[in-house]
């Protein structure tokens, strides 16, 4: 068993991206030990018993949580809920015998080309992470500056579509740091200064040291940085931005978002389109139809009922309705549903 | 009554109006089956009021579609959101149904040992078997033109000649799962004799072979939609094992023949593990298509014919595979002749203007784009003309366009074209590599000179041997040309060479000059 391990977080609705990414992790890093975080449950009557045949390892989030898994889940939509289990995720797989290595890749990542020098800079450091941005915008180009640069003192300086660490004891102090706070502070909210598990890691320089800021255009390349960086294919194919090997291209929000931030700042780098093309087209094939579009387990009350955002709020903060409504998903009377008029 | 009703159905130019195209063709621009009489001649032959509307599918190539659809490659996004996945090309393409009825062994051996020829100057009776990816009766581009000639050589040659092709014509090669005995369509000597499937055309040849009635020769242009095993077992019973392999394209190499990746950059054949091939429609189709031709060389002699010779070095440089030999017969070269003395006035007549051609298509893989940008360009200097000589009407300047249609009857009609409107400088600048570029000939011809970029193939090789024309590194370089004085200069240089010795352009014996060596 190899003794580098990576994981992804995800639900069922995002169970296609993953699976890309599984399968390029794989291409690239076949001895690799690939992990699914799972926060969700299929619909019922649905059976997919291969549908995580690309993971070596699968983890559900009622595994991490135990019992406490449904009062705290409660408290956060899909997007929290699912950045918020890779603390407690990274401790569990640290604990795992033999494992040396954890790397963490958001679900609509795809890597192009080995993942080894991370490996190699695992051993001499506890932490990798990877900027958003690591080339100033312009200053007459404002859009750009508003979209990435401030958009990046909003969401945080580092993407956490990727985090690396080691067994280093500096690497064991930063996962139990980064769990504790995902699991009270894991939430949306630009407000106060926090969102989800990425703002937070602002504070990992402050906090570790011997931390590894990669700077390699080739990592982590998505919309919010290509205003300067550019992909092409060399004469032997291999796709190169700014002429350093593409590690991994993040695909952030597949759809028409995506499609007008990679149109602003892709503008005419064709290869950029054509790598879009490619994953459009491998998500598609990787769907499961039996899927409902946008499905959440944890996303409705037991009758279907949509939750809505401030009925989570309420839950996470209110510590008498917890304790009145120990199973808040629950419909009908004397639940919390019933409670909110819903 | 008769011409009234002509009237409605017809422009003046005898061109379809709209509302019978929506009614004879399906909107993927195929002909409906009741309407196949009107369009065709019996021979299968496209009637030329209906010609440009008919869907083209070339070699591989992309569906080419009418110039003024032609997708705008310079947006790419949008281009790509156009660009299907390949097993969704393959079912579009293979929307026909099967042929009511098939030819069985014996109808084929009646029909390929009793059709020969009258005329047989050498005194043999052989039989060329031609494969390829269509019916070149129906659909037109360079491959078709070419089997076109070749046919037409052939009872000269002492051939009769029987050209196959898939009858679902499809993007790649058959795959065995889906279809383990390809059906074609068989045309003998020019005229669509019926449809077998393909091994009922082996058991064929076997049986003529072991008659011994008269040799038979294979000769492949195009393997697209068929099993290469099944051609690999066909060759096994042709003269000598062999067959001449053409390179028109780079099929062997890659299932996209031009080797443009996702249909928009051109790849120059990669590794098919690299990123690039990970990222194309045609990447996971390569792999299997890659060991399939390598297996179907190493089970037949191969006589590789490459129309030019970079296209012989690119081949030979981009694969291993074993071949008998290697030739280069372009189809068609250029023959010094003497000069015109008469046009030597109206040169002098025409003054500073300088004439700059487009022949062909308007389309971007022939460099549409950049003619229509220099035409466009507000700052261009006054003194230049633009004209654009094709079949198809473009969908701006008609003044500047005049109508040329190349014909087998009337092959050197654009080279014609291009003389009489003195036209200086062609511009000739495709997205991918040009295994020969008849356009190129045809522009020296006509006595124009012809500017290109470095990964034209043929063209810049072309441009390079004869000095008539420049190859540029990339479109900035062309456009600064085009904008400074060193357009004049290659101008003046032209119209010098104009005033001397001539081109004229000979077809060449295309298969034949290798089949009657071996």
């Amino acid at each position: 068993m190899s003794k580098i391990h990576v994981f992804t977080s995800f639900t069922y609705s995002y169970l296609n991206r993953a699976r890309v990414l599984a399968s390029t992790v794989r291409r690239h890093n076949p001895d690799w030990v690939i992990w699914a975080i799972l926060t969700d449950k299929l619909p019922e009557g649905v059976l997919l018993p291969d549908s995580l045949k690309g993971f070596d390892k699968v983890l559900t989030v009622e595994e991490i949580f135990g019992n406490e898994t449904r009062k705290w889940l409660f408290g956060h939509d899909i997007v929290e809920a699912c950045t918020a289990v890779k603390g407690r995720a990274l401790q569990w797989i640290m604990r795992e015998p033999g494992v040396e290595k954890v790397i963490y890749l958001d679900p609509d990542i795809a890597v192009f080309n080995s993942l080894d020098p991370i490996a190699t800079l695992l051993d001499t450091h506890p932490i990798i992470l990877t900027p958003h941005l690591r080339d100033p915008e312009d200053r007459a180009d404002v859009t750009a500056i508003q979209d990435n640069e401030m958009g990046s003192l909003m969401h945080g300086a580092y993407n956490l579509g990727f985090i690396a660490v080691n067994q280093s004891d500096e690497a064991h102090r930063f996962a139990n740091w980064w769990a504790d706070r995902l699991h009270d502070w894991c939430h949306d909210r630009r407000d106060i200064g926090v969102f989800v598990d990425q703002k937070w890691c602002d504070l990992i320089p402050c906090f570790f040291d011997d931390v590894k800021v990669l700077r390699d255009p080739g990592y982590n390349v998505a919309s919010w940085n290509l205003s300067k960086r550019k992909l092409h294919f060399d004469l032997a194919g291999r796709a190169l931005i700014n002429g350093h090997l593409l590690r991994f291209f993040h695909f952030t929000k597949l759809g028409p978002i995506g499609d007008v931030m990679t149109r602003r700042y892709a503008g005419d780098n064709s290869e950029i389109y054509e790598l879009w093309w490619w994953y459009r087209h491998a998500v598609e094939l990787a769907s499961e139809p039996a899927i409902p579009a946008g499905w959440w387990r944890y996303g409705t009350f037991e009758n279907g009922v949509q939750i809505p955002k401030d009925g989570r709020e309420l839950y996470r903060v209110r510590g008498d309705l917890r304790a009145a409504f120990p199973d808040p998903y629950l419909s009908g009377s004397n639940t919390f549903q019933e409670w909110l008029k819903l | 009554m008769v011409t009234g009703l002509k009237r409605i159905a017809f422009h003046k130019s005898g061109k379809p109006r709209r509302w019978l195209r929506s009614v004879v063709f399906r909107k993927d621009r195929t002909v409906r089956k009741m309407f196949e009489r009107v369009v065709k001649k019996k021979n299968g032959q496209v009637r030329p009021n209906f010609s440009e509307w008919v869907i083209s599918r070339d070699s591989g190539r992309e569906i080419s579609i009418l110039p003024q659809n032609a997708p705008a490659l310079n947006r790419p996004e949008a281009f790509l959101q156009s660009v299907l996945p390949l097993e969704n090309m393959v079912g579009i393409w293979r929307h026909r149904a099967d042929p009511t009825s098939l030819l069985d062994t014996d109808d084929l051996l009646k029909i390929i040992s009793t059709s020969g020829q009258k005329a047989r100057p050498l005194g043999r009776s052989d039989l060329l078997i031609a494969v390829s990816h269509d019916n070149y009766l129906e659909n037109i581009g360079g491959i078709q033109i070419c089997i076109q000639r070749e046919q037409k050589l052939a009872a000269a040659k002492g051939f009769d000649y029987l050209q196959i092709h898939p009858w679902h014509a499809i993007p790649r090669l058959a795959h065995v799962d889906e279809d383990d005995d390809v059906i074609i369509g068989l045309v003998l000597n020019g005229n669509y004799v019926g449809a077998c499937f393909t091994s009922s055309l082996i058991k064929s040849v076997k049986d003529l072979n072991q008659i011994g009635q008269r040799g038979t020769k294979l000769v492949i242009h195009q393997l697209m939609g068929h099993l290469t095993e099944q051609i690999a077992e066909l060759a096994q019973h042709v003269d000598g094992r062999r067959c001449v392999f053409w390179l028109h394209d780079f099929f062997s190499l890659c299932p996209s023949a031009t080797l443009l990746r996702n249909g928009l950059r051109f790849c120059d054949a990669p590794p098919v593990t690299s990123n690039s091939c990970g990222i194309c429609k045609y990447g996971s189709e390569r792999i299997h298509h890659e060991q399939r031709i390598e297996a179907f060389f190493g089970a037949v002699e191969v006589d590789v014919v490459s129309p030019s010779q970079v296209t012989a070095d690119f081949w030979q440089m981009h694969c291993a595979l074993p071949t008998a030999s290697i030739s280069i017969i372009p189809h068609i070269v250029l023959e010094e002749t003497a000069p015109d003395i008469s046009r030597h006035e109206e040169n002098t007549q025409r003054g500073e203007k300088i004439r700059i051609g487009y022949l062909g298509a308007q389309v971007h893989q022939k460099g549409w784009h950049i003619f229509k940008h220099l035409m466009d360009d507000p700052s261009r200097p006054p003194n230049r003309e633009f004209v654009v000589l094709s079949s198809g009407r473009p969908q701006m300047g008609e003044d500047l366009w005049k109508e040329v249609r190349v014909s087998a009857n009337q092959p050197d009609a654009m080279a014609a074209a291009v003389e009489q409107t003195d036209v200086d400088i062609v511009v000739h600048w495709p997205t991918c590599f040009e295994t020969f570029s008849l356009t190129t000939y045809e522009a020296f011809a006509g006595s124009a000179y012809v500017v290109t970029n470095a990964w034209s193939g043929n063209v810049a090789d072309a441009v390079k041997r004869t000095g008539r024309g420049v190859v540029f590194e990339n479109e900035a370089k062309l456009i600064e040309f085009f904008n400074t004085g060193l357009i004049e200069a290659l101008v003046d240089q032209r119209r010098k060479q104009k005033d001397g010795a001539r081109l004229r352009l000979v077809q060449s014996d295309l298969s034949y000059a290798i089949l009657q060596e071996k």
